[in-house]
């Protein structure tokens, strides 16, 4: 037995057909051009700019970043509250024990390279992270992965506490990620 | 049935295996290899530099070598 299925559809389309698929172009061709445009006029366009390093090299960074800019130690947390200078590199990571590597205090207006990656920091293994950054105003996020230096060059306009959480989940310990920026006026 | 002939593109896209082809070669194309290319490309981060600018700037001087003893094999020639 065969099945005979009659192939018409090179046949010119008839009125409705037209005006849907010219409705579908058109939407699809605006919303194309809005990646361009949203581009330009947006401003927190994902940077391009990443590295490769290993895990090891990266926790040196961290570990170094955090002994020089630390002024002070958070009492819920136990985390180094570090305040580096305006325009520095800042090395900021998710840890294999579920936590984030410091508590930054950065200054509104002021602009930073921010270098995002994972590293073990005691735990078994660094764990592929997701970054959010929240507050009741925007939600900026990035993924965290091992072996990568992602640079974000973050600008903050607003004094205040920012939640940083994990979006991306990496084991047992994931909910526990609820970290914060501050940023001073 | 429409006795006009098909043109070559539309008999493609009428062959269940050329579309089930195109469908599986045109996102590795795009996207797979694309993305290959471009982890590939991912530049090593200069960690000796990054660390340099990390150190405190105050540290001290490393100490003078002391001298070696009388009899002692010679230093041997510092790296640059």
């Amino acid at each position: 037995m065969s099945i005979s299925v009659e192939r018409v559809w090179w046949r010119p389309l008839d009125r409705e057909e037209k005006i849907w698929v010219t409705i579908a172009l058109i939407w699809c061709l605006g919303t194309f051009f809005m990646m361009p445009v949203w581009h330009v006029i947006a401003k927190q366009n994902t940077p391009n700019e990443s590295y490769k390093v290993s895990v090891d090299d990266f926790e040196k960074l961290v570990i170094a970043f955090n002994e020089k800019y630390k002024v002070g130690v958070d009492e819920n947390s136990g985390l180094p509250i570090v305040r580096p200078p305006a325009g520095s590199d800042v090395y900021f990571a998710g840890t294999g024990i579920w936590t984030w590597s410091s508590i930054l205090e950065l200054e509104a207006g002021k602009e930073y390279r921010l270098h995002i990656s994972s590293i073990k920091g005691g735990g078994a293994e660094a764990w592929q992270h997701g970054l959010s950054i929240v507050s009741s105003k925007f939600n900026a996020n990035f993924m965290i992965i091992p072996g990568y230096d992602y640079v974000l060059k973050v600008t903050p306009t607003e004094a205040g506490e920012y939640g940083v959480i994990c979006n991306e989940f990496c084991g047992i310990g994931h909910h526990l990620m609820a970290g914060k920026i501050i940023v001073k006026g | 049935m429409d006795e006009q002939k098909a043109l070559s593109w539309q008999a493609l896209y009428d062959n269940m295996w050329g579309i089930f082809a195109l469908g599986l070669l045109l996102p590795i194309a795009i996207y797979t290899v694309w993305g290959l290319v471009e982890i590939m490309n991912v530049p090593q981060l200069d960690v000796n530099s990054a660390m340099q600018a990390l150190q405190p700037a105050q540290e001290a001087a490393p100490a003078a070598e002391e001298a070696p003893a009388a009899g002692s094999a010679p230093a041997e020639a510092p790296i640059h």
